[in-house]
Parts: structure tokens; sequence; C-alpha cells
């Protein structure tokens, strides 16, 4: 197993791992390997764009140990897990997914893993959560709705402190099916520039089709 | 709901909620630092984190709980129902094409139910010119062919009374305009009734040929005229070129029928019926 230059991921080969919080638990039939008396889990970059985005090399990727991240669109917890991996026991990852089916297979995972905190809720009624997530020191958001720019921006704004990163994966395919993924890719950008600075952005070739992942940090509000 | 009080320690809530609303007490309100405002109360992060964690995840449960409606069932017995159809079919013509290896006089294209019970009174033995040796091992596994479709119509009968009880219970007004089959259909591809509510009857009217319309999105070929909606007897029955016409009445019914019925109104799908049958 060999370090990467992203804090709390390694590598066997070719292949992504992160460190196993759960020791012997295993979330979605990934391999675990064991490296002495650690126990690694693989990292599949097709079923995570996060996997994805690291596998294509993309700069800033900077979540560092005991970080409160918010997850929005947790799903059933495939990256989440490898999120949480990251942050270790110090961290909190909040997941909040809003399709109770797929929520409830997370809960399975976060039961054992005491850094997660599922969370039922709609990304776009902020007034429903706002009691539940604290303060982040990172925000990811993967949710596959044409409005998922305007989603992440509302929960910057109330969650995010200030210099903080977003990871943000935006599939053009739900924005409109119809129209050219780059042309979709340029607007998400312009929109997200008056916001945020843009620290890297690639698309997802080999391991997803049509999607874009962005890696930005908050603009500094600056005090008298 | 969950009705016991939630203990930790000293501190006692009614509800993951109040404690929420505790801890926001003791922090001054402000919302975004309620970690450290538990610490004030805990005192060590270990304590803390595994009342959080326990809270989030019984709030959770709570929520994926109280989430249930029953169109998500009415949509999982719909799919199943023609699953079970599919089934039925492949397994009536495999068992039809083994029959007819041995009794090809009989066979002359036997629908389901004449195929069952001339397989139950089947004997060891050849017959006729053309037909194997029936032996008694196949005999044993044509029976138990017949009795496994047996099964499958008895069950497929049973879920469509339940979906017919289910629909009358929570969609009695689209259930009365489209039928309860072809209004759980609806309800499944729509996703749920709530999905359904917000969609305008022009959608309603596609619902189900979801891949010509976006053939015509995409490369503007003619767009659909009817989606499921054609199973309806009025559309099915009208002539081809009046089948547009009718699809889109009959999805404008079932819009208005759809809305009430989201939102407890009254029950008006006679009317409704009424109104669509007279438009023929």
């Amino acid at each position: 197993m060999k370090k990467t230059r992203v804090q709390g991921v390694f590598m066997r080969g070719r292949d992504l791992a992160t460190l196993n919080l759960d020791k012997g638990n295993s979330v979605y039939k990934e391999v675990l390997v064991k490296d002495g008396k650690n126990e690694y889990r693989m990292w599949n970059p097709k079923r995570s764009k996060l996997g994805a985005a690291i596998m294509k090399n993309i700069r800033g990727v900077n979540i560092k140990k005991g970080d409160k991240v918010l997850y929005l669109g947790a799903a059933s917890g495939t990256t989440p897990s490898h999120v949480s991996d990251i942050v270790g026991k110090e961290g909190y990852v909040f997941c909040l997914e809003m399709s109770a089916r797929v929520l409830r297979d997370l809960v399975f995972v976060a039961e054992s893993r005491k850094n997660m905190f599922p969370i039922l809720a709609d990304a776009r009624s902020i007034d429903s959560y706002k009691n539940m997530v604290p303060e982040c020191d990172v925000i990811y958001q993967d949710i596959a709705s044409p409005q998922q720019t305007d989603i992440l921006i509302r929960n910057c704004d109330e969650f995010l402190k200030d210099g903080g990163y977003v990871y943000f994966a935006v599939k053009s395919r739900s924005i409109d099916v119809t129209a050219n993924p780059n042309k979709i890719f340029q607007e998400v950008e312009k929109r997200l520039k008056s916001h945020f600075k843009i620290i890297d952005k690639k698309r997802l070739e080999p391991f997803k089709k049509d999607h874009m992942f962005f890696v930005l940090e908050k603009k500094r509000v600056l005090n008298k | 709901m969950i009705k016991t009080p939630f203990n930790y320690g000293k501190e006692v809530f009614d509800s993951p909620k109040s404690a929420v609303e505790q801890f926001l007490k003791k922090s001054g309100g402000r919302d975004k630092d309620f970690i450290d405002s538990g610490m004030k109360i805990f005192k060590n992060e270990d304590k803390l984190r595994s009342f959080l964690h326990e809270f989030y995840l019984l709030m959770t449960k709570q929520r994926i709980r109280e989430s249930y409606t029953p169109d998500i069932l009415a949509s999982h017995l719909i799919n199943s129902s023609e699953e079970i159809d599919k089934i039925i079919n492949t397994f009536y013509e495999r068992a039809s094409e083994i029959y007819g290896l041995y009794r090809p006089e009989k066979f002359k294209k036997l629908d389901i139910q004449k195929l069952i019970k001339n397989i139950e009174k089947e004997k060891e033995g050849e017959e006729g010119d053309m037909g194997f040796y029936l032996d008694k091992k196949t005999l044993i596994l044509l029976k138990s062919y017949s009795k496994q479709i047996k099964e499958l119509i008895k069950l497929r009968e049973e879920i469509v009374k339940n979906i017919e009880t289910l629909m009358n219970s929570f969609a009695k007004n689209l259930s009365k305009v489209l039928g309860e089959m072809l209004a759980a259909k609806i309800i499944s591809i729509a996703g749920s009734l709530k999905n359904l509510v917000n969609m305008p009857s022009s959608t309603i009217q596609v619902l189900g040929a979801e891949k010509a319309l976006f053939r015509h999105l995409r490369s503007g070929t003619k767009p659909p005229k009817h989606g499921v909606i054609i199973q309806h007897p009025i559309v099915a029955k009208a002539k081809k070129q009046d089948k547009g016409r009718f699809a889109r009445t009959v999805a404008s019914k079932a819009a208005i029928a759809a809305k009430i019925d989201y939102f407890d109104g009254e029950f008006i799908g006679d009317k409704l019926l009424k109104e669509l049958e007279e438009r023929r």
C-alpha cells in the first residue's frame, strides 16, 4: 500500500484504497486488503465519482482528518463510506438523502460507523434540516437534479465556513438530456465563478459519461 | 412514532427534536455550533458523539417509517403482476412444447387452462403415430410444471385483488376514471401519486412512451400520441385517427382525479367518467 498525494487515500498497484474504519466489513462488496496491521478497502472509481476524480489526478482534494463534511445526495453510502474512512474517527459526515429507499441501505452502513450521521431530507428545503447540520469544513454534492448548481450555492451560503472546500459532481444529462454537455458545463462554471474560486475541474470520461467534477473553494469574506 | 422518552445519562428528551432544541437553548440559539454547545453538556467528545449518533439514527429511522405511502406498495404490486404474466407465458410455452413431443395429436394450440387439464389427466404410455413414449419421470416433470403454472395464476389473481382494494382505499377517483390496474400502472411510472399530481395532463398522456418522446425531442420525429393510457377502453376502442384526441381527454380527466385524490377531496369519479363517455 503506497500513500498518494491525497491525504487518507492509498494506492495498491493502480487501484485506489482507503483505510477501513469498520474492520472486517465491506459496504458495497468491495475487496478488503490487509497490509500489516491495517485493513484497507479498495475503492472502485466506476462506482464513485470522487474516486474517479482522484484517479484522473484532480488537484485540491483536501479532506482532512477530523473534518466536518456535509454530504448532499448520499444515496446508499458508497462514496460516503470512503469519505468516512478519510475523515477518521474524529470526523463528522452528515449524509443527506431525499429518497427513503436508498437511505435505508445507508442506515445499516451508518450503524457501524460512528462518524456517519444520516438525515432524510430534501436538499432544496434547507429549513427542514437547518438544525441538524453544523458549520462544515467540506461540502460534497452529487445530486442528479436540473437545479443542482442552485442547491449547492444555497447550501454553501448556509453551512460552509469561509475558505471551506466544495466537491461538486455535475451530470449534464440530468440538467438537460438533449443539450451538448460542453455547453452545460460552461454555463455551470459561469455561475460557480461568482461564488467560488475554481481550483480544478476534470471530465470523468473513462469512468462516467458526460460528468464533470469541480473542486471549489468558498471565497473568504474580508472583515473591515 | 417513537413514544418512549429518549434517555441519555441524566438528560431525558421527549423526542430527538427536543434534544436539538435543548442544545440550541444552551448555545444561545446559534444553530451552527450545536456540536460545541453539546460539548458543554457532555464534556466528553466520545459521549457526545455516541449520543449524536444514536440520535441521528433514531430520527432518520423514524422519518423513513413516516415516509411510507400506499402508492409504493401499489407500484410494486402492479409491476409484480406484470412480471408474473411474463413468467406464466414462458412456462406455458415451454410446457406445451414438451407436452407436444409426447402427445402431438392433442397438442394443437392448447390454451393454458386446457393444457393444465390435459396434463393432469395424462398417464404413462404411448399414443398416436408421432408421439414418443411418455415415461414416468417425464410425466412427473410435466405434472409439476402444470402445478406451478396453476399456482402462479392463483398468485396473480390474489395480487390483482389486492391492487383493487388498495387503489380504492387511497385513489378512488383515479381508479374510477382509469380502472384500478391502469391507475396503479400510471402511478408506478410516475414514481408516486405525489409525482403524478405534479405532472401536467400532457405528460400523463405520454407516460410509458418515454422512448418515443425523447426521440422526438432529440431528433424531431413525430411526437407519441399516447403511452400506457392506450390500455384504457375508451382510447383502445377509438378509431385510429381519434386515438390521440381521446388519449388527451382521458389524460386530462386523470390529472383532475389524481389531484382530488392527493388532496383528499370528494368522490367525483362517476361524474368525470360520465363526462368522458359523453365525448365519445
